[in-house]
């Protein structure tokens, strides 16, 4: 009975990797349609089966987390494969809860992508039967501690996607920007078409003409004086430009890369939005330093005892603090400040797979050999 | 935050606000004239004169203080945060000697011609290496010498009246303009009371001069509508919140430094012993009695309190494909104060005595064995730790029976070899190895050897391994007439005759062994103090909103006022429109909105 739960949740896993697949072709549909000629409501009907797909995806992932727990006889968190299924749903999480804030929609296909390459790892090369475990991951701590962790590792992704995009929007923007001046047009490289700034805060902030705002803040920033910002009727500012000559930013020949691109907000508010999520996944991950000390100190009596996996958690917390305080205390651009969270990031993922698939550590619920 | 931080404010400094994001402030790229970014808050800075001139005359307290000036800045302190990671790295990928002093040898024999090298550049040892030090040293100097004046400008910040209402509102992008048809008197109540007590608010008059020339003429704290002043007065309200998200940060990296200071302070007065106890003896906490001991640079050995554990019982739970699933031990402690009193120490739950904390760190078995020497005398009489490999579910173990007495000591005896509690054998009957941990078919097997055991020497010999170098091994003629090592295999109750009239050997019993870890560190407790405060000093730091809201209210000669007004974030806030929004809405409904 047992045994089959433990089927049944592997079998259910890849109902939820399906459901991935589908909503990542159908994401790549909705961006590839994103060109000026697609009509709206077209573009917007692949993107709407994609999000079904995406939840369904996710209440199977769920379903199977649950089941494997019921099978384990404990929480569901315990070896590689399990912190795997943890970590990439609360990827996927993350994503379609913000979404229901800002419409981040655009980032479906690379977490989907990611979401389906992670699980099939965890399937193929990962797997292990469910089972009990060791007395040493017998604690509550395990509960807290690494359930924080596989949440934080969430964040983080979807982070570092963000500032993946940031940077390919960076390079776009850039060619425009050369590509506008070559043509007169003295492009201005925040003006670009895109979302509005982010509005995740929750506030409920309406921001209004997303694309004049940003041009109109990188003026104000620039000081050069042309652009005022008042107040708009749905309380968003509008800029208003004063100069009259709107740059149009008119990408010589639109190929299908830039319309793709088109769907992506500008890199600024990309780069913000990242900032938010590697924000919130820091003090995750300072909680799960904490917590990892305190269930240290009482498993193998000492808080910190520099086990490879505890030089790698501390190393990665280190390059996030730097990465917030590049963005906070210098002024950087912010290319740099994206490879930052980047370095956080690939710090991560070597945390996880490389130190224990290839470094002997005590932390050995890798179950892998 | 380049971007989103507007030019102005470098304006309301000019006006006498502090700029709302310190020195590190808005467009450091864009303007080549200004100092690297520096940690401290804005105004803080002494006159750099001494630095500017950088390059003559100097002296060396100029050179010293362009030192503390380059180290306490942000960017070297940038560089030595990541200079750390970069450091610890090696830690990760090399063992460690404090860590497993095992791996390291295994690493020597691995590698024998890159390890000396290796080692010279203390890559064992990265985390006592003096690089380490040198880093984590310098970055908490940098830190002090960055957040105490920090921490001195924002007690002042935190005494002060917010600050002035800047001239021109026009430089920030999130502001308001309207009209309301009533007296700046009235609307100043309502918006005092708007703002509640999370804002400290500032009133100010201003002579009507039009809003370049804002003379601050009168200032309180509280509203009053009617106003003594003659309504054609300019009524200014200041106001600004989230002073925690400053608290926040400063109390975050002052309890890293905390942080960093306890676990020194643990270091120097903690002690930590192991040793090994089998199921009916009684271990005394007394350095003497440990196997091992280490203890901090400050402890003192009266410090340890003589209490005595005896373990009474093991016991082990294994699934039946040999994994572990819960271990017990139980033990009777009796404390200096003549209590005696049953426990139970299992993994992840430390037995508690005395401010010290008794840990299980490992089991096994120890077969309780006599021996007898050649004259029939008994030599050894008790049970002998043999230690599971280590990643062995079915606890394979080896040890070493050192017999020093036997036969006077001419020529001394020992054995070496394994523990099976499950024998598995080949079909030629040699061990393969042990199915499982639980003592199903237990069978010790031995090699013998005599000579000179070389105890005497001082020199601390392995429980796990004999040096056989200066030893005869035990042989016997075997069937095919030549000679061959003898191997000694016996089960529990089991004798044997020992060759060349040696004597016998007789297991008599199998008792189980633990291995108990015990700490003495007052430091956890305040290791927790400061991590919760550190913790939630960062969440204060990274998510309080630290708001600036000025209004300035202008009457009208139709007796309306005309309300202005903007605000001002630290870092991006996407909230601060809804906030000045939010703000606004307390004013009568019929204003209504004028677009700028
Ligand atoms: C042990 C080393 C340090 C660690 C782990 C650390 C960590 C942090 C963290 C986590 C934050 C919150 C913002 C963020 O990074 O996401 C922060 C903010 C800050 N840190 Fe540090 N820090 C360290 C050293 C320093 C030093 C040496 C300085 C000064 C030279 C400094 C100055 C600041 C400032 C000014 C902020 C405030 C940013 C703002 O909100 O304006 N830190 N630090």
């Amino acid at each position: 009975m047992i045994a089959e739960l433990g089927t049944l949740s592997t079998l259910v896993i890849y109902g939820a990797i399906a459901s991935y697949v589908v909503a990542m072709i159908a994401f790549a549909v909705d961006l590839s349609g994103f060109g000026k000629d697609a009509p709206a409501d077209r573009r917007r009907r692949a993107a709407g089966i994609a999000m079904s797909t995406a939840w369904l995806g996710i209440a199977l992932h769920v379903g199977a987390v649950v089941l494997r727990g019921i099978a384990a006889g404990r929480v569901p968190w315990a070896n590689m494969y399990e912190f795997t299924l943890m970590a990439i749903m609360f990827t996927v999480a993350v994503f379609l809860v913000v979404n229901r804030r800002k419409d981040i929609r655009y980032l479906g296909l690379p977490v989907m992508f990611l979401a389906v390459i992670t699980l099939l790892v965890a399937i193929t090369l990962l797997y292990v039967a469910a089972d009990g475990v060791q007395p040493a991951l017998q604690s509550y701590w395990l509960v807290i501690h690494v359930s924080v962790a596989t949440v934080a590792t969430g964040l983080f992704s979807v982070g570092a996607l963000a500032s993946v995009l940031q940077l390919i929007r960076h390079g776009d923007e850039r060619r425009r920007a050369r590509a506008g001046a070559e043509s007169g047009g003295g492009a201005d490289p925040g003006g670009d078409p895109g979302g509005g700034p982010p509005t995740g805060d929750g506030r409920g902030v309406t921001v209004g003409n997303s694309r004049r705002t940003v041009a109109a803040r990188e003026q104000v920033a620039a000081g050069d004086g042309r652009t005022v910002v008042a107040v708009g009727a749905d309380g968003g500012p509008v800029a208003l430009d004063l100069g009259g000559e709107e740059p149009e930013v008119e990408p010589a020949r639109p190929t299908f890369f830039s319309r793709m691109l088109d769907a992506f907000p500008a890199s600024e508010s990309l780069e913000r939005f990242a900032y938010r999520l590697n924000a919130v996944g820091l003090v995750g991950w300072t909680f799960v330093l904490v917590t990892g000390a305190i269930w240290a100190e009482y498993a193998w009596g000492r808080a910190w005892g520099w086990d490879p996996k505890e030089v790698v958690s501390l190393v990665v917390w280190i390059i996030y603090a730097a990465y917030g305080h590049v963005r906070l205390t210098t002024g950087w651009n912010k290319r740099t400040v994206a490879y930052f969270s980047l370095a956080g990031f690939t710090a991560l993922m070597f945390n996880y797979y490389g130190v224990n698939i290839f470094i002997n550590s005590l932390h050995s619920y890798a179950g892998v050999g | 935050m380049a971007g989103y931080t507007p030019h102005g404010l470098r304006g309301t400094t000019e006006t006498g606000a502090e700029s709302m994001s310190g020195t590190e402030s808005s467009n450091g790229r864009k303007n080549p004239a200004r100092p690297p970014a520096k940690c401290a808050a804005a105004g803080n800075g002494r006159a750099p004169s001494s630095v500017s001139g950088r390059t003559k005359g100097l002296g060396v307290r100029g050179w010293l203080r362009w030192i503390w000036r380059q180290l306490t800045s942000m960017r070297v302190a940038l560089l030595l945060l990541l200079l750390l990671a970069v450091v610890a790295m090696p830690g990760a990928f090399f063992p460690q000697r404090r860590v497993n002093p095992i791996l390291v040898n295994q690493y020597f024999e691995d590698n024998p011609a890159l390890a000396p090298w290796l080692d010279r550049a203390y890559m064992f040892d990265v985390f006592s290496s003096p690089w380490f030090s040198a880093v984590y040293l310098l970055l908490f100097v940098s830190l002090i010498g960055c957040i105490v004046p920090r921490t001195k400008v924002h007690l002042e910040a935190l005494r002060s009246e917010p600050t002035k209402v800047p001239a021109r509102f026009t430089r920030f992008p999130v502001r308001s303009e309207r009209v309301v048809h009533a007296t700046p008197g009235q609307v100043s109540v309502r918006l005092h009371a708007a703002f509640g007590r999370r804002y400290r608010t500032k009133l100010g008059t201003e002579a009507p001069k039009g809003h370049g020339g804002a003379g601050q003429a009168k200032a309180s704290t509280t509203p009053d509508a009617t106003a003594t002043s003659n309504e054609s007065a300019i009524r200014t309200i200041s106001a600004e919140r989230g002073y925690g998200k400053e608290t926040g940060n400063l109390v975050f990296h002052l309890a890293l430094v905390g942080l960093l200071v306890v676990t020194a302070w643990g270091q120097l007065v903690h002690y930590r012993g192991q040793a090994m106890i089998t199921e009916g003896s009684t271990f005394v906490n007394s350095a003497l009695d440990y196997d091992f001991f280490e203890a901090g640079a400050l402890f003192g050995a009266d410090g340890v309190a003589p209490y005595r554990i005896r373990l009474d019982e093991f016991v082990p739970d294994f699934t039946v494909d040999a994994q572990a699933r819960d271990f017990t031990a139980f033990v009777t402690l009796f404390e200096t104060d003549g209590t005696t009193s049953e426990q139970t120490i299992r993994v992840n739950h430390p037995l508690t005595v005395g401010g010290s904390r008794v840990y299980l760190m490992g089991n096994g078995f120890a077969p309780d064995l006599t021996i007898t020497d050649a004259s029939g005398e008994v030599a050894h009489d008790g049970p002998v730790p043999f230690i599971p490999a280590d990643d062995d579910p079915g606890y394979a173990s080896t040890g070493v029976v050192m017999v020093p007495d036997a036969n006077d000591g001419d020529p001394q005896v020992a054995f070496n070899g394994s523990f099976l509690p499950t024998a598995l054998r080949d079909d030629d009957g040699a061990y393969l190895g042990s199915a499982h941990p639980l003592p199903l078919d237990p069978v010790l097997v031995l090699q013998m050897y005599t000579g000179d055991l070389g105890l005497d020497e001082g020199v601390p010999r392995s429980l796990l391994t004999l040096d056989t170098t200066d030893l005869d091994q035990v042989t016997a003629t075997g069937d095919d007439g030549a000679q061959a090592p003898v191997q000694l295999e016996l089960a529990p109750g089991e004798s044997v005759e020992l060759p060349n009239g040696h004597g016998t050997l007789t297991f008599n019993d199998l008792p189980r062994f633990v291995a108990l870890d015990l700490r003495y560190d007052p430091s956890p407790i305040w290791q927790g103090i400061f991590a919760t405060l550190a913790f939630g000093g960062l969440i204060a730091a990274l998510f309080l909103p630290r708001r600036r809201i000025w209004v300035r209210l202008v009457p009208r000669a139709d007796g309306a006022t005309v309300v202005h007004a903007a605000a001002l974030a630290r870092h991006d806030d996407p909230g601060l429109r809804a906030e000045l929004d939010r703000i606004l809405t307390a004013l009568p409904p019929d204003g209504a909105r004028k677009k700028q």
